[in-house]
Formats: C-alpha cells, structure tokens, sequence
C-alpha cells in the first residue's frame, strides 16, 4: 500500500512538472520552404516561407499574405532556423517543410554540408525536395504565389507530384534519394530544377492572382546533376523523362513520328526497365531493356489502326525512337559531364561486385567509356475510342 | 525456497515472453552494421546460433533438477561464492535493464520530445514497469500477451505499408555475399550473439516458473526462431528502404525507415507506432530483466520482491541517465566494452563453469551413494 | 408465477435451511430465540408492540375451529381479495366444522387440509412471525399452540414486464426484469426449462433484509465458482442493499479499480445465455438489474444481439464496439498528443487547417479541452437527472447554445468539439452503463498523462491501464481471458462471432464441468448440402 502510494506521488510529479515540449499550434510557425543563397559577407543567406495558417482557410481568410518569408544570413544553418525570430514572431517548426530550393551558385559550391543539419535533426522529415533554382534567385522561387495553392512550396510539391505520376519527367529528389546517391560509389545525385516564367518582381505580389495570365510562375525546368554534391549542369525536361526511363518510369506519353506527314503519341501506361551489366573487356557495357505497354492517343497519319500491320509497324517505328532517344540522352551526359547519374555502377556493383570493387575508386572515369545499349520492346494494345482515322478521308 | 513462489506462467506465455523479449528493441535500433546488407544472413545464423544457446540453458536447468539461475549459483558455489555470483548476475540484469531504458531516453530525446529531460522520461518510464512488476509475474506474462498482437502486428503492417508506397526497393539487398562470410560472421560474434539472443539467460530464472516444465526447451527453441524471423523481417525491410549505408548511419533504422511511408496522401507520418513497439518492446525487457534481478536480491537477502520495487526502481533510471556522460559513450560502451565484459562470460562463460561444477558434483554424489548402495 | 414461489419455499424446507431465510438479525439481542408463546393474549401484546405505530398493521382476533386465534398482516403488503378468498372461507369452514387445532400434528393437518393451495409454512419463532408479516404473509396464531402457520398472500401489484430501458436491442426478445424478484426467476426459469437450474436464496442487509437470489446450472458452472459466489453472498455484511450495485462492491474481487468487476443487466435474455454458458446470476430483490459472474473484459463489449443476427454482421459490429471504445478512451489524448506536442505526426493538410482554426484561441488545448470535457459531463449528468418534461431544453442548450456559441466566440476550436463529440458519442456506444462509465475516468486520467508528456505519456498511461487490467480477477477467472491468459479455442466469441455451428465449446476460462454445448450440435451446412436440396 505505501509502495502504491510512493507510486502515485511519483506519477503525480511527473505528470505536474511536466509540459517540456508543449507547444501551442497557435505558437509556433509551419515552415514549408528554405531558400538557400550565396552571400557576399557572410557563408550563406537563408531565407524561410512560414505559413499564415488563417489565410488558407477559406473561412478566416481576408486576402493577406498566404506565408511570410523571412531572409537572414549566417554561419551555419542550425543557428540560422533558431534566429529567425529576429523577425518572426513564433517559434518555427520544419516538419512539414516541403521544399529546399538551392541557388545555383551554392549548388556549384557543394551543398553537403546543408544537407547533414537537415539529416541530423531530427525536426526534418524526409519528404521534402531538393531543387535547384535554375537561373533565378532562389528566394524568388518561395515568394511567387499561385490561386489555388497559395503557398508556392506547396504548389511546387504537388505539382512534382502531377507530374511525376502523369507525364513521369520528374525525379525523387527527397533529401534521403539525395543522400543515397551522394554516398552510393555508383551513382551520382539528382534534383529538381524550376524556374520562373514571367516576372519574379509581379509574382510576389498576392494580387498577380487575379490576373487571368499569371505575370509568374514557377515553372518545372528539367533536373540537376551533381558530381558529389556539385552541380556540374542541367537537362531539359524532355531529357529528364528519359533519364527517368532508364531508372523505370511508372506513366508517360512518347511521340515519335509515323512518316512524313506527322506523328503519334503512345501514351505508356506500363513499363519495366532492367539494365543488365557486364563488362566487355575493360570496357563497362550496360543494356537497358524496357519492356512498355500503352495505348496510342493521337495519330496524325493517315494510317488505319484497324489493322494489326499498322500496329506492329508504329510498335517497330516506337521502339527504334526510343532507342535513340535514350541512348542519345546517356552518350550525352557521359560525354559532356561524365557523372553517372544513372547509378550504372550501382547496378554493376550489385550484379559482378568484383568487377565492380576493382574500378570502385575511379568509376566515373570508368562510367565515360561504358558501352550503353538500349533495347526496347513496345506492345501497343488498343487506340482510342474510334478505330479509324477520318484523317484517310479528308486526304483522299 | 520454492522458484517464483506460487506464481506460474503457462508454456504459451514463456513463448510470448521470450519472442517479444528478443525482438523487443533489436527491431528496432540497428544492429550487425558489419555484415552491410547481408545483415539477414548473420541473423539467420545468430537466431540459429540462439536456438541452441537457448535449448542448452533449458538442458542446464533439466540436468540441475530444475534449479533456476540463482538456486544453482548456490548449488554450485555454495554460500559465500554463489551470493557473490547471485548479486553479480543481479547487478548484470539491473545494469541491462538501465542500458535498454537509456536506449529508450535517446530515442524519445532525438525524435519526439527534444526538450524534455533524460531523468523524466527514464523514470516515467520505469512506472509502468514497477507497477507490473508489483503485481507479479502472471501479470507480466499476461500484459505481454495482451500486447504482443500489437508489437508484432505493427512491425508487420510497418513493413507492408512501406511496401506500397513503394519504398521497398529489394535490390539494396545486393549483392548478396559481397565481401564473403568475413563480415558476416564479424557481425555475429559477438554483438548478434549476445544482442538479443544470448540475453535469454534472463530467462533461466523465469523457465522454472512454467507449468510443464520438460516441453520448456522446445517452446525456449520455438520463441528464439520466431523472434529470429521477425528481427530478419525486419532487417531485411529497413535494408530495402533505406539502403544500407543510410541504415548504418542511422541510430533507429526502423524509426527513419517509417518515415518513408506516405500512401494515400493520408498514412504518412506514422512514426508513432515504430515507438510504440520500441515502448512496449523496452517495457517488456526492463520488466523481464527487472523482475530477475529482483528475484536474485531475493535469494540472497530472503526478503520477498515487493520490497525492493521501489528502491531498484528508482536506482534503475538514475543509473541509465549516468551510465554514460552522452550518446557516442552510451554506445561505445554498448557495442565494445559491454558485450566482452559482461555478455560473453556471464551469458556463456558462467553457464558452462555451472555445468561442469553441477555435472562433477553429480558424479561425486551419484558414486557416494552408489558407494553406500553396494 | 406462484408456482416458482412454492418450488422455492419447498426446497428450502427440505434443505432445512428455514433459518436462513429468517435470518438472526431480527432476533432479539438480549433474549435470544423466542417461541411463539401459546397464549393469545400475549401474542397480542407481544406483536402489537413489535408493530406499533404502524398504521397498516391489521391484527384480528378470529376463530381458528375451536380455538381462539390471532390473524395477523401487514394491509400494505398482502393482496386482500387473497386474504378475502382463500383465508377468511377457509377460517369459516374450520369453524363450521368446529375442527380441533390444539396439537402440532394437528395444526399441519388443519394447513393441509385448508391451505393446500397457497403456500403456507409452519413457524415457531417469534421473529419468523415478524419476518413472514414484513414479507407480505398472513399469520396465523392460534391459542395454545406455540406455532403458527404463515400463508402467502403476497400482493403481486408490480410494474409490468416492460422493454429494457438501458440495454435495448433491435432483434430478440424485448423483455426485462422487473423489481420483484420472483418475477425476475420467473423470466429466467421461462428461458431455462431444465432442472439443473438452481435459484438458491439467501436474505442479506441488517436493515432491509433483502432476498437474494443466485442462479446457474448445476451441470454447467465451476463448482468453484459457485461456491465463491453463494460464500461472498453470504458473507455480505450490510445494512441496506437496495440495488445489485450495493452487492456488487461486497462480493468484487477488487473495489479499488475503475472496472466493473460485476456484468449488470436487465435483460432476461442475456442471463438466461451466460447461465447456459456456465456464469452465476446474482438477483436482487428490489432491482431489475441482475449481476453475473465472473465476468471477462470482453463481455462488455458483448450483446445479445449479436447471437441474433448474422454472425458477419454481428462481428462487424462488435469490432466496432471496440474501436469505439479506443475512441473514446484515447481521441481526446491523441488530439491534445498530435497537437501540442507532435504536429510532425499529422498530414500537412490536415494541421494547416487545424492551425487556422486555432488562431485566436485565448487555452492551451489541454484547457480547451478540460473546458468542453467537463461541459459535456455536466450536460449530460443534467440529462439524466433531469425531469423528462425539461430533458428537450438541456439538450437544446447544450448543443446549440454551447457549442455552437463557444466556437463563434472563439473561445474553441471547430476541432475540439469534433472531437469532444465523437468522443461522447463513442462512449455511448458502450452497452454496459458501468463499463461506459470507467472510460470516462480513465479519458481524464490519460489527458493528464498525454498533457504532461505527449504521446510518450499516453503510451504509459495505456500500458499502466493494460497492467491493471491483467492483475484484475472476476471470481478467480483472470479479467482479460481470454487474451491474456490467451486461449486459443475462446477466441471464436471475442473480437468476432464465428457462425453458431462453431461454437461447440462453452469458454474455457469459465470451466465449466461439460465442456461440449451439444455434442450432436449441427455441423456447418456444407455445400453438398445445398446443392442437393
């Protein structure tokens, strides 16, 4: 009985002295964007997007700003996050933090050692990604506002989204895809890049979005690769597609052209990719099979699709279009920036580890005289709602 | 003196115990980093390594005529030297049950509540323990298989969850056997060998409390594989989400790797259950440990266990919090020093001595009385 | 109705066990046992001392054949048209005939021949005389003679058998006990025609001498069982015991817990099925609400419907029961956990609107939340103990004037009262009053918890409730059979019901002496089956 009594006091004390880590919603700041700059007197200017919570409901809004961006400049960044309340009211929290967006010029100068603060602390989650701001300031990434998603990180997030589960263009860049290719000895990270279409200046201001042309807006401009953690250059959307086909791509639309007169899309609804390593000679040699069912969606040739030789003759034309286009995609990074963003080397590693531990120091010299072959086969199995085109009749 | 008193614990219960005892916390925070992604292998021979180690304590306490630890430490040493070997393994329990509370602390400290003080965590976590403790063994063994449906439901549905958001990505599993057995077998010996498995000696003090005795080892056995399958579950799926150098580098691959799960725009963020299994799995290990313990400064002192509840109970936070000066120490002590000072002669080195000196005390006696006989 | 009666007081006649019945509270402390004394005249004085002040006391003095006699009732009590009909012609009859009642042989012979068909008792003690008048008999005392006879005449005016109020069902049967206790055996002994049915009596209450009844099937129950139940009966030592709740704290294992260690019910259905299932009925003269036991945890989440519809449905049902029951013990923990200590746990959507709806909120959450809590539990005792006429109003106010004025003012947020109601709502769920009610202890006791340490502190608080519980034993049957002991074959009737045909077995946990229901019970219908008819 004494003992349940020294129990409950104990339970008591616990329970009143309690409260370390209470914090109030209404205290503390939702981050959802970090805006890393380079800055002339200092290492490094970082700027935050906090949510204005009361502005994204529909019924306590009143046309305000959606999120209050904050600049400061600094040494490291755990100092930084903590300081911010020299001009922010509440204390911030960076669990909901969607987005990182990086300006070129730090992206050149190696960003590691950002990215250990964000993988240390345990406040960071690992669904935000990393972008690199391409050819605007990065700050102005986080303050150009959208109608519908107000909060720009949370347009961009959800649109990375769209776009990934849609057209397929799009890499994870989640700050632990990221890490995984930094340390991987076969393979080189990638991030996302976007970019400002139309004034920054205009974007800022909450009323661009009564405008019916938006004067900005963040637009999706291909990705980033780094070597390590430096950026060494971009590709275009249309090339980060087809990166992503040799990492395997879920959906996307391919059009290649069916003769003189025009082109047809495939809209690719399944796809496997398996790459295969060896080496030939002293040469690394890949070959990438890709295996892609889909429908096809448009069709400008006059072609009937009613019958089985057209579908096995725009299968054959599929194929060969892919093939190029992939093998131009990778010959293009291995001759201009020689970084195996493909991660080749992760799958050599896994599947001839000796022949792999042997070159492991000195891969991306390895990676630049890789043979890459590509080998698609394409299955086409339905076209559409109408099976012939009226396009036969307005030629004839 | 009769072992545990009146207090006995069914077959199925000691199954229950000793599975979630095994994987209580080693699902959760990550071990055998030096067989890199073929942690699994390691496992597979640690938990088969652990079947035996498990079956030769039930054959140690079946060949003692079913004495539990503390009764033959006393058989075999007699008074003087077994009280001091019964207040070493005392000491041993209470000193494990204080490091698994600190792994505990450093989790809450890192993850989900930063700010709040080492001290009140480690002692608000110790009152569930006392408390059931208090209320005896029985109530253990039936707590434990209250919530064992949850532990290992969890764990499972962690795993399927990560699996359809696709963050299982299998081919981290390659190559497998990259660097040969060397670094798998560095991995077992000795931290797999005596983390988890080798810390079933704990139960040498609880088997004899079954009700059949002669089916423990088979049950012992039968635990020690299932809690084996679930530890290599669970390696294998913080391996393939993480990859293997993300789950080295992290303190709790399994609490990172939850992390990952996003599905439906609606289950993400579900960390909170990885730390409820790693609360539930701690709160069994310091109770199992806790209770030992106490049964030995029952033995030695022949004061009854309720006694001591609250004194050990407060001793128990307030050496996990000053064990160790910080985490890196905590650790260090945990993977170096520990299993070679503590683990290896306490959970092997004593057992064997026990045997020999019961088996040659046998003899002597078996050849006095056959003496007499004749 | 009757009939049960008569069967009662027979078996305790051959039992021996009259005392018991007249039980030795009503006896004189100074002079001990007292027979009745064969002088009418100090009969007289003797009883209309004992009742004086008594406004419905009725003593006539009346022949009895030849002898002079005393007939003696309580007018509150007995049913006078009996009185009229059975007692007063019989009494004629007797004198006409000028019978000769003077020896005891002959006073049971007078009995038999007149009372025949009422159920009637020889009685020798002054205080039986006491007791059987207080019970509604009629005494007869009859000069010369030290005993008399006592014949029930009983008034049977009750509240009629009406639906449960408190545990209603959609399908089955609509009945539920009443206060009279004999008509409560009587609803039980109409469901279980089987003589195995044992109703055991016992009067207990220094002040109100209170029947209480147990009954199980004497081929089913745990001897063991049984006999705790009939010794902690016995051993009740009160003063006034109008309600099985004033017998449930005497004869529970455990008083210092928020459960109930004893299952309440008021519907004959239910305990006809946990008496065949090998539980023991406790019933109280007095309440239409009958104890069982042992009872598991698992019980309260039990009804009896679920034996009355679909076994799919039934089990969806009761897993609801018990996801309600998570609610409303932990929802408002996990809100105040989630929010002021965890906002990495919730969806970023979600906590962008909870946020928005919190601006300007004067409490911390934990107030917040306390304030509606306890709004709700005030609301809700007004309901109850409110006259039905006013019970619109309260509900009125409350949910319009209150929730609906406190979110506009902004002094809560549209979540909190979310919560706060799903919360409520799922404590009603609950179908047993007593079992609704220790969630709603233990929701304020894990909110402190929660409040002081996050979900860490809910974890613990579950963990301390889960230890609890399994130390818990109803009448020696662990509290959380049958999961923690686990049994296997039991699980059939926890978390789901498997269809009828499976479950052969009666549970374990209980053991029962006849482990089998019916051992030639139907097999599941195969498909054979079907095709072929």
């Amino acid at each position: 009985m004494r003992g349940k009594g020294i129990l409950l006091v104990l339970s008591v004390i616990v329970i009143l002295s309690g409260c370390w880590d209470r914090k109030e919603l209404d205290q503390v700041s939702l981050v959802t964007g970090l805006a890393l700059e380079v800055s002339d007197d200092e290492a490094f200017s970082l700027t935050i997007e906090a949510i204005n919570a009361s502005e994204l409901n529909d019924q306590t809004a009143e046309g305000m700003t959606p999120t209050i961006t904050y600049e400061l400049k600094g040494l490291t960044m755990a100092e930084l996050l903590n300081k911010m309340n020299l001009g922010i009211t509440r204390e911030l929290n960076f669990s909901h933090t969607r987005t990182l967006i990086i300006d070129e010029k730090v992206a050149k100068e190696g960003i590691s050692r950002f990215l250990q603060f964000l993988e240390k602390s345990g406040q960071f989650r690992n669904d935000f990604q990393i972008i690199v701001a391409r050819g605007v300031r990065a700050k102005d990434i986080i303050t150009t506002t959208y109608p519908i998603q107000k909060v720009p990180s949370l347009k961009m997030y959800e649109q990375f989204r769209t776009i990934k589960d849609n057209w397929g263009g799009y890499p994870d860049s989640a700050l632990t895809d990221f890490v995984f290719a930094l340390t991987s000895p076969g393979r080189h990270p990638v991030a996302a890049a976007v970019t400002i279409r139309g004034n920054p200046n205009e974007g800022r201001n909450v009323d661009d979005n009564r405008e019916l042309d938006l004067n900005a807006v963040i637009e999706y401009d291909g990705m980033a690769m780094f070597h390590k953690d430096r950026l060494v250059g971009f590709l275009s959307a249309e090339d980060t597609r087809n990166y992503m086909w040799t990492q395997d791509i879920d959906q996307t639309t391919a059009t290649a052209d069916c003769g003189e007169d025009g082109f047809f899309a495939l809209q690719v609804y399944n796809s496997h990719t398996k790459v295969t390593a060896n080496y030939d000679g002293d040469a690394p040699a890949f070959t990438l099979r890709i295996i892609i069912e889909g429908d096809i969606h448009d069709n400008q040739c006059p072609d009937s699709l009613g019958e089985i030789s057209t579908y096995e003759r725009y299968q054959s034309i599929m194929e060969d279009h892919l093939e190029q286009k992939l093998t131009t995609t990778i010959t293009n990074v291995q001759n201009k920036y020689g970084v195996d963003v493909f991660g080749f080397g992760e799958h050599l590693s896994k599947q001839q580890y000796k022949k792999f531990k042997e070159h492991k120091d000195d891969w991306d010299e390895e990676f630049k005289k890789a043979k890459i072959s590509v080998n698609a086969k394409v299955y086409i199995r339905r076209d559409g709602m109408r099976t012939k085109s009226f396009i036969e009749q307005v030629d004839e | 003196m009769k072992a545990n008193g009146n207090e006995k614990i069914s077959l199925w219960q000691l199954f229950i115990l000793i599975t979630i005892f095994a994987i209580g916390t080693a699902v959760v925070v990550g071990t055998g980093e030096e067989a890199k992604q073929d942690v699994w292998i390691s496992e597979v021979i640690a938990a088969s390594v652990g079947v035996i180690i498990v079956w030769s304590y039930f054959q140690l306490i079946s060949f003692s005529d079913q004495k539990n630890l503390y009764e033959m430490l006393f058989f075999a040493f007699g008074k003087i030297l077994g009280t001091f070997m019964c207040i070493l393994y005392a000491l041993y329990f209470f000193y494990i049950a204080s490091r698994n509370i600190r792994d505990f602390g450093e989790l809450m400290n890192i993850t989900i509540l930063p700010f709040t003080p080492m001290e009140v965590i480690v002692i608000a976590m110790m009152l569930p323990v006392m408390y059931t403790v208090y209320l005896g063994l029985e109530v253990l063994a039936r707590v434990t298989e209250v919530i064992s449906p949850y532990i290992i439901g969890i764990l499972i549905v962690v795993g399927l969850l990560l699996f359809f958001s696709e963050g299982l990505q299998f081919t981290h599993l390659l190559p497998i056997l990259g660097e040969g057995f060397g670094p798998v077998f560095e991995a077992v010996f000795p931290t797999l060998l005596t983390f988890p498995y080798g810390e079933v000696i704990v139960f040498t003090v609880i088997m004899t409390a079954t009700t059949r005795f002669s089916h423990v080892g088979k049950v012992g056995g039968a635990a020690v594989a299932a809690s084996g399958l679930l530890i290599i579950y669970a390696n294998v799926i913080q391996v393939a989400a993480l990859g293997v150098d993300l789950k080295t580098r992290t303190l709790f691959p399994l609490m990172t790797a939850a992390r990952e799960i996003m599905l439906m725009e609606f289950i993400e963020r579900v960390d909170i259950l990885v730390v409820f299994i790693l609360m539930c799995g701690v709160f069994i290990k310091v109770s199992v440990f806790f209770y030992a313990g106490l049964k030995g400064l029952e033995y030695i002192f022949l004061i009854p266990i309720n006694k001591y509840i609250i004194p050990i109970g407060m001793l128990i936070p307030f050496f996990a919090v000053l064990n160790s000066v910080n985490i890196v120490e905590h650790f260090e002590e945990g993977l170096v020093i520990v299993p070679y000072l503590l683990h290896l002669p306490l959970q092997f080195g004593i057992p064997v001595l026990l045997f020999c000196i019961i088996w040659m005390k046998k003899r002597k006696n078996k050849s006095v009385s056959g003496g007499i006989a004749s | 109705m009757k009939k049960v009666f008569r069967q009662i007081i027979s078996s305790m006649k051959v039992d021996g066990t009259n005392h018991k019945t007249t039980p030795e509270d009503l006896v004189d402390d100074q002079n001990g046992l007292i027979s009745i004394s064969p002088s009418i005249k100090k009969n007289e004085e003797e009883f209309n001392q004992t009742f004086e002040k008594n406004y419905d006391f009725y003593m006539e003095k009346v022949f009895v054949g030849k002898q002079e006699g005393l007939l003696l009732y309580l007018t509150s009590m007995v049913d006078l048209p009996t009185v009229a009909e059975t007692i007063r012609p019989a009494l004629a009859n007797a004198y006409r005939n000028q019978k000769q009642v003077t020896t005891v042989s002959q006073l049971e012979n007078f009995q038999k021949e007149f009372f025949s068909s009422n159920n009637c008792i020889v009685i020798e003690y002054n205080h039986e005389v006491s007791w059987y008048i207080l019970s509604g008999f009629t005494v007869i005392l009859i000069d010369g003679l030290s005993k008399a006879i006592a014949i029930s005449t009983i008034t049977t005016e009750s509240r009629a058998v009406e639906q449960s109020k408190t545990q209603t069902i959609v399908r089955g049967p609509q009945d539920s006990f009443t206060e009279v206790k004999a008509t409560n055996v009587s609803l039980i002994r109409r469901r279980i025609k089987n003589p195995h049915l044992k109703v055991e009596q016992f009067t207990v209450g220094k002040d109100t001498q209170t029947a209480v009844c147990i009954a199980y099937l004497d081929n089913v129950a745990s001897e063991e069982i049984v006999r705790q139940v009939r010794q902690r009966v016995k051993d009740i030592k009160g003063s006034a015991i109008f309600d099985s709740g004033n017998i449930e704290e005497f004869i529970a294992d455990r008083v210092i817990t928020p459960f109930p260690m004893l299952y309440h019910t008021d519907r004959p259905d239910t305990v006809s099925a946990n008496i065949v299932e090998g539980k023991v009925a406790v019933i109280v003269d007095g309440t239409p609400y009958v104890l069982l036991a042992p009872v598991v945890f698992t019980d309260f989440f039990q009804v009896s419907e679920d034996y009355y519809q679909g076994f799919m449905m039934a089990s969806m049902l009761r897993l609801l029961r018990y996801l309600a029951f998570l609610i409303a013990l932990l929802l408002p923990s996990f809100y105040i956990g989630l929010t002021t200590y965890h906002p990495q746990l919730i969806p970023t959507g979600l906590i962008i609107s909870i946020q928005a709806q919190r601006e300007g909120v004067p409490f911390p959450a934990v107030v917040e939340l306390l304030l509606m809590e306890v709004t709700f539990e005030i609301l809700r005792e007004a309901g109850v103990r409110m006259p039905r006429v006013v019970g619109q109003t309260v509900s009125i106010v409350g949910a319009l004037v209150i929730g609906q004025a406190a979110v506009e003012a902004g002094v809560v947020s549209h979540f909190l009262v979310i919560t706060v109601a799903l919360t409520a709502m799922a404590g009603f769920v609950a179908p047993v009053y007593s079992f609704a009610n220790s969630t709603r202890l233990l929701r304020f006791a894990l909110i402190f918890m929660t409040a002081a340490l996050g979900l860490f502190g809910t974890i613990i608080g579950f963990l301390m409730i889960i230890a609890h519980l399994a130390s818990l034993r109803s009448f020696g049957v662990p509290y959380l059979a049958p999961m923690g002991p686990f049994i296997l074959e039991d699980q059939k009737d926890v978390f789901v019901r498997l269809p009828i045909q499976l479950m052969k077995r009666r549970p374990n946990y209980l053991h029962p002496k006849a482990d089998v229901k019916e051992p030639n019970a139907n097999p599941l219908p195969s498909k054979q089956k079907e095709e072929s008819s």
